[in-house]
Parts: structure tokens; sequence; C-alpha cells
């Protein structure tokens, strides 16, 4: 029986100025689930993701991931917290000066990894992106596309529990778009749950995954085998 | 896990130096000066402390006996003066010692020995050197030499007055703290506010390396350390800086501040003999101010 890995009660998130990002969102998902948060421009999707990394503090509710309460956390436990999980934002935040490799093995030495065991996993994780060869490049002799792989890379290489992912494949043309997702489904199969936040129809289409669909704010449908419908 | 951290943030707390040679440069030498001008302002006081015990010491009266009068003359007074409890000690000087320790005096005086040696007696009185407890001793001792059995041996006594230099040099020595102590501590403002100035930047131009920390769960002790590193490297090679410089400065400059002092001190022996201690002290300060520093930047900037 899978336990739910995250557990959102009753979440508003307002910022200041009165813009409410997120009203009274309650959702839980299961560990090792896939799912899809879809939703027009300006719904709340990333705000829901800060959340989940504990970037942001709501205004209301709770928040459990993976055993962690964010709303009571103390901020010197946020990174214990953050080493459970994975993330890739959509601008990818790479170093520039620093290669493939070594972006990703970054990861592991911030964490007191062992060297031996970071050349272990660096190559893994590179290959599981499809980046075999290319450790050695900086980021911006990469695509768009093969930038968005390392981001993925070193959002995994640590093996998290919860992977999270906002705006993956933005700019990206289908078939690459595509490709990214399989990386995101093998991840799952490994046994991670994935969640990301996306506002491309094509691909929630074709994942026939759990879609919950924002609309300003609040959840107005949530699928199991989901289309993006709005 | 923990060893491995620690020698990760050593090494980015390096790194953080080397970055900007020539900043880290000018930051250290800020910091080499203020830790400089503490150690002078130290040195000094114990010049000035060194000088004054010695001159309190000085609570001399001599007693000048006439020319021909024997050792075994003087034999009572000294007794007598040994007898009362205002008297610290009292030394003898023959009429031969009193000859002796002239000619050393003017040893490098051609003109006076030569002119000492034409003479066919020893021109010299024999003295007696009473040190007393405290000044306000005099008129015990005095009172004893007045005595009217010692009439016809004393030629005359006097009382060596050091209260007006050693009021002076007090003076000296709380105006010259005063100047050095505003000066230590105006150079330690700048010093922190120059390094918190350089940390600053260095957290600047890592923030997106900062970014990703946070992102994937760099615990907040192994982001800050390696500017409190930074801070306490700048207190490392302020501590080498100023030591060496201070070290030529004492060594050349000793004889001449000795000589001037009349040899009450000995200020290269000072140094040395205290360099272990000045040495640590240099660096616990430094590394104060440099930690201080890195902290506020750390606070102000990495809100942590
Ligand atoms: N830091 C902030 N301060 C104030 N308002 C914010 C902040 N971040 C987001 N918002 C507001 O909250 C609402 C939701 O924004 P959010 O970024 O979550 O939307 P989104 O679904 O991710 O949009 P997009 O698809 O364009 O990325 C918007 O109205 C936005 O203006
Ligand atoms: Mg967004």
């Amino acid at each position: 029986m899978p336990e739910s890995i995250i557990r959102l009660r009753d979440i508003s998130k307002v910022y200041e100025e009165d813009i409410a990002a997120l009203c009274d969102v309650s959702l839980d998902v299961m560990e090792k689930d896939f799912v899809s948060i879809v939703g027009r421009s300006g719904s709340g999707k990333t705000t829901l993701i800060k959340l989940l990394i504990g970037e942001e503090k709501p205004t209301a509710g709770e928040i459990v991931i993976n055993g962690w309460d964010l709303c009571n956390i103390k901020s010197r436990k946020i990174p214990y917290f953050r080493r459970e999980i994975g993330v890739v934002f959509q601008d990818f935040k790479l170093l520039q000066q620093k290669t493939v490799a070594e972006n990703i093995a970054f990861a592991l030495i911030v964490l007191g990894t062992p060297r031996q065991e970071i050349h272990k996993r660096v190559p893994g994780v590179l290959s599981l992106v499809g980046l075999s060869g290319k450790g050695t490049r900086f980021p911006n002799e990469l695509s768009g596309g093969e930038q968005q792989r390392v981001a993925i890379a070193r959002a995994f290489v640590h093996e998290p529990k919860l992977l999270l992912a906002d705006e993956l494949t933005g700019d990206l043309d289908a078939i690459y778009a595509w490709e990214i997702m399989e990386i995101l489904l093998k991840i799952n199969k490994m046994g991670t749950t994935v969640l990301i936040a996306t506002h491309d129809k094509s691909i929630v289409n074709r994942l026939q995954k759990r879609v919950v669909t924002l609309e300003d704010g609040t959840i107005i449908r949530d699928h199991k085998k989901g289309r993006y419908v709005i | 896990m923990l060893w491995l951290s620690a020698i990760r943030v050593l090494k980015m707390g390096l790194k953080n130096f080397w970055r900007n040679f020539w900043i880290s440069f000018a930051t250290t030498g800020i910091m080499a000066l203020t830790i400089f001008s503490v150690v002078v302002l130290i040195i000094l006081n114990f010049i000035g402390d060194s000088a004054l015990r010695s001159l309190e010491q000085k609570i001399d009266v001599s007693v000048y006996f006439k020319s021909d009068v024997s050792n075994e003359q003087v034999q009572p007074i000294r007794e007598h003066l040994d007898t009362i409890p205002e008297v610290k000690e009292t030394r003898y000087v023959t009429k031969k010692e009193a000859l002796e320790e002239f000619q050393r005096k003017h040893s490098d005086n051609p003109l006076i020995i030569a002119s000492l040696s034409e003479l066919e007696e020893n021109p010299l009185q024999p003295t007696l050197v009473i040190k007393a407890r405290s000044p306000e001793d005099f008129s015990a001792i005095s009172s004893v030499l007045k005595d009217d059995q010692y009439e016809g041996i004393i030629e005359k006594f006097n009382y060596e007055d050091n209260q007006i230099i050693i009021e002076k040099l007090n003076q000296t020595i709380a105006l010259i703290e005063k100047i050095g102590i505003g000066v230590s501590i105006t150079f330690a403002i700048i010093s922190v506010l120059v390094m918190f100035n350089t940390i600053r930047l260095t957290i600047y131009t890592q923030k997106d390396e900062i970014g990703v920390m946070r992102l994937v769960g760099a615990s907040n002790t192994f982001i800050t350390a390696p500017y409190i590193i930074e801070g306490v490297l700048y207190g490392f090679f302020a501590t080498i800086f100023s030591t060496v410089t201070l070290y030529i400065l004492v060594k050349y400059l000793a004889p001449a501040i000795n000589t001037f002092l009349e040899h009450q001190v000995d200020v290269y022996a000072f140094f040395m003999d205290h360099l272990f201690l000045i040495v640590i002290g240099e660096l616990v300060f430094g590394a104060a101010l440099g930690i201080a520093s890195s902290m506020i930047a750390i606070r102000k900037y990495l809100k942590i």
C-alpha cells in the first residue's frame, strides 16, 4: 500500500499586495506516482512547486512532504529536507563556468559525498539522461534541451524520493519534449515520485498519467488518466 | 563525511581568498596595519611601563662622605640606616669603586680618562646610596643623616626627586595610550568594513553557486563556512605581514630606542621573549575581526 508522499491541506498562498496565487488547494500524491500540474499562465503552478520545496511558506494550510511538515520546519532543517527531493527549474540554474560533469558533481560535493562515489554516479546519471560523452562540455556548448537534461541529471544524481520539475518542456519542439518526458518516465519507473508543472497539452495527453488542473489558484479538475482540457 | 566536507570547505575558502589577488592583498594590508598598530601600542605601553618602574625604583638618597673618611667610619651609619623600615636597601660605593665606575662610564672619552690619570690621588668620594621604599620616606632618612654624631664625616646628601619626571611620563604614557587606542579602533573599524566589502563581493560573484547549493540541500554551515574561512585567512596573512614588518622594525630601531631610554629597557629582547604570545594574540585578534566581518556579510547577504 503506497503512502502519500505529498499531502496538501487547504493551502492558500497570498503574496504581498493581496495577490492570491493559491486558494484552498488540497492534494495528495502517492509514492511512485507521476502527476502533471497544468493550468494557464498565472494559475499558480510555480507557486505550488515553490511551496513543495519549502522555498515559500503557505499563508494558510498544511503541507507534509515525505514526512516533513513544511509549515513548521526550522530553516536550518530545510537543507536536510531538500536532500530527499530533486528540483528542476525552468531556468535550469546550471553553473556556466563548470562543465556538465562538474555541475552534476557539485550537487554531490556539497553534500559530502566521497570522491569515488561521485566518479561512479556522474557517468551513470549522464547516461540515464542520454548525455554520455558530453560530460566535459560547458553549458553554453549545449542546446536548450541538453541543458535541461543536465538539470534533470543534477536533480536526480542523489536519487531523491521525489522529483519536481517546473515548465520542463517550455521552449522545446514536440519530439525533443517527449524525449525529456521519457527520461522522467524512466526515473519514475525506478521508483521516484515525479511531479511536473507544464502547459504543454500534447505531452500531457500522451502521458496518460494523473493530471491536476489549476485555474486562478484552485484545483478545478483531478483526473487519474487525464487529458489537458481547458 | 564531516572530515571530507571540512576539507572541501577549506578549499573553497582558499579559492575565495585567491579569487582576486589584488583585492585580497589590499584587504590583508589594511588588516595588517590594524594588527600592527595594536602591537605597536602594546610595545609602547611596555616601554612606558618599564621606564616608569625603573624611575620609581630610583628613589635614591645619595650620601657623599668627606674624601678622607674610611670605610670603617661609614659602617655605623650604614647599620643604623639598615635598621629603619623606610630603607629598602643601602649600597656602599668606596672611593675605589667610585673611581672604577666613573672610568667605566666615561670609557669612550679618552680626554677625561687621560686627565684623571694626571691626578695623583683619587678625587672621588665614598658614597652611600640609599633606596627608600617610597618618596615619602625621605624625611625619616634625612633625620637619621642629620644626627649630630655623623656630622663630621658627611659632606652632603641629596635626594633625587623623580616625582616630576614620573608625573610627566605618566601623562605622556596616558596620552600615547589614548592616541594608540583611538588609532587602533579606527583601523579595526576600517578593516572590518573593507573585509566586509570584500566578502560581500565574493558572495555576490557566487550567488549562482549559492542558489544551487541551497537547491540541492547543502547545509547552512557548508554554505557559510568558506566565507568564514576567507575572513580567517585575512587575519592569518595579516599576522604574517605585520609580524615580519614589526620584526624588521624592532631589529633595526631597538638599539636607538634602547640608547634613548638609557638601556632601562630592551625592546628587542621584549619582542623576542614575547614573540609567541604576540603571534598568537595577533592570530586571535585578526581571525576575530575576519570572522566578525564575514558574519556581518553572511547575515546581510546570505539570509541565513
Ligand atoms: N513573488 C511573487 N510576488 C508576488 N506575486 C507573485 C509572486 N510570484 C507569483 N506571483 C503571482 O502569483 C500568481 C501565480 O503565479 P505563478 O508563477 O505561480 O503562475 P504559473 O502558473 O507558474 O504561471 P506560468 O505558467 O506563467 O509560469 C500570478 O498572479 C503571479 O503574478
Ligand atoms: Mg510558472
